[in-house]
């Protein structure tokens, strides 16, 4: 054991003594993984979001298939609906977008009437609107300010509360109004977007089969299109996969990063490297001694240098909130985000970084090391 | 250094762990749900915004069958929502 610790001192040693090759080896190690750990943090915590979104949303999502698309549906059908067995719970709901002055906003039609004692309050009357916070900021409204979409402008609405970043980074582009405000704004009383359906836990897929093969194949009638909340969080998993291409592109910078520090770990120093190994050996140092100092050393250096690429990491998303990095992950967000990035620092991606700078110091030195300590030391040391 | 990258990484894990009830979650109930992609305006697509709105990918059907992507996420291709 005493000969382990004596090693490990060593190789501290080592590197304190050769600053500059550490210090190289650091920063490049930073270089490659503090993108990485960036890019993980990001996406967790979106993905932390989205769980939420999916997790606060209803069992089934039903919509009326048109040219392949979605369609809106006709709130005929809630009656329907809600004489199926294991349903609790039936609510329309209009999403659309249209410009509200000179910004594409989310316009969330709700019933408020449908929604469960406790949401109730919360939510818009006719002629409210809960509307984003940053998209509050830049149209210069605030509670109790009146304004106007402009494919209605003959409506108004008063602005009833601003809704915290906090709460979700879809929000900054987002108005809540009454669902009935929302059906004459799109234009299409009747309609909804999507009907939201609440059911009995298990219940879901068996609605969803059940209401697939509603109506005969010779009526002229669109087919439903159904969506369970199984399926949704698929399409999560998707939508994060998609988000994979800027990630490629951060690969590759690591990996081009990543050459130079292979370059110096193998070659810069290596005569300097070369001659102290040949001296270790000189004074009864084994091959294998040398070879578990290196490999301590390495696991210093990794250890160093992801500690160091999560700490910045934290500092520029916790800290400065993503500045200049947001927009590479989330599309729409200015270079200084309006909104709470979301970041989440999990240990998986941590544990990774590590992985991966101890494998990058790893396959730049164990094999000069192990050349340089199996040759003679008198040659090694000239 | 090391003790601040230990506390978020066990901060994080924890708050990502519990997914209970919390704001975030009310808010979501309240709305039944919108939002997914990492993106925050709707000005290409909805359907990185939220693929409930579209399950389907679009990029080789409209407006250009076959033609080039406009959309930066790959998904729907709404190029020409004109302004009011």
């Amino acid at each position: 054991m005493q000969k382990h610790v004596n090693l490990f001192i060593e190789a501290v040693t080592s590197i304190l003594r050769n600053r500059g090759r550490s210090s190289v080896v650091l920063l490049c190690l930073l270089g490659v993984l503090l993108p990485f750990v960036t890019a993980m943090a990001v996406a967790e915590g979106v993905r932390y979001q989205s769980a939420f979104s999916v997790n606060g949303g209803a069992d089934l999502y039903i919509t009326r298939e048109q040219y392949g698309r979605n369609g809106p549906v006709a709130l005929s059908m809630i009656p329907e609906l809600e004489q199926l067995p294991a349903v609790t719970r039936v609510l329309p709901r209009i999403v659309g977008r249209t410009y509200l002055g000179e910004n594409l906003a989310v316009v969330v039609g709700i019933d408020r009437f449908r929604l469960p004692a406790g949401q109730k309050k919360k939510a818009p009357e006719r002629g409210q609107a809960l509307i984003g916070k940053s998209l509050a900021a830049r149209l210069e409204l605030s509670v109790g300010s009146e304004f106007h979409f402009g494919l209605f402008p003959a409506l108004p609405f008063i602005v009833k509360e601003l809704i915290e970043p906090s709460l979700s980074m879809w929000s900054s582009s987002m108005v809540i109004v009454n669902f009935n405000d929302a059906e004459q704004l799109f234009k299409l009383p009747g309609f909804a977007s999507e009907i939201l359906v609440y059911c009995r836990p298990g219940t879901a897929d068996g609605i969803a089969e059940q209401l697939s093969s509603v109506g005969k194949p010779w009526q002229m009638t669109a087919p439903l299109r159904i969506q369970t909340k199984k399926i949704v969080s698929q399409y999560v998993g998707r939508g994060f996969d998609i988000q994979s291409g800027t990630f490629a592109m951060f690969y590759v910078t690591a990996f081009a990063l990543a050459i130079p520090a292979l370059l110096i770990l193998s070659g810069f120093g290596r005569g300097v490297r070369r001659r102290e190994i040949g001296i270790m050996k000189a004074t009864g140092w084994q091959t294998l001694d040398v070879l578990e100092m290196t490999c301590m050393e390495n696991l210093f250096l990794a250890l160093s240098g992801s500690v160091l690429a999560i700490f910045f990491a934290i500092i520029w998303l916790k800290v400065a909130n993503g500045i200049a990095i947001a927009p590479l992950f989330i599309s729409g967000s200015g270079w200084i985000p309006d909104f709470p990035v979301p970041a989440a620092f999990t240990p998986m991606p941590a544990l990774f970084s590590f992985l991966f700078g101890l494998t990058l110091t790893m396959v730049g030195t164990i094999v000069p090391t192990w050349r340089a300590a199996v040759t003679p030391p008198l040659t090694t040391m000239n | 250094m090391l003790l601040v990258v230990v506390f978020v990484v066990r901060h994080d894990f924890r708050v990502v762990s519990d997914a209970g009830s919390s704001e975030l979650l009310r808010f979501q109930q309240m709305i039944g749900g919108v939002g997914m992609g990492a993106v925050t305006v709707p000005a290409w697509n909805f359907s990185d915004f939220d693929p409930r709105l579209q399950t389907e990918s679009t990029d080789t059907l409209y407006p250009i069958p076959g033609g080039y992507a406009y959309s930066p996420d790959r998904l729907a291709m709404v190029s020409a929502f004109q302004k009011p």
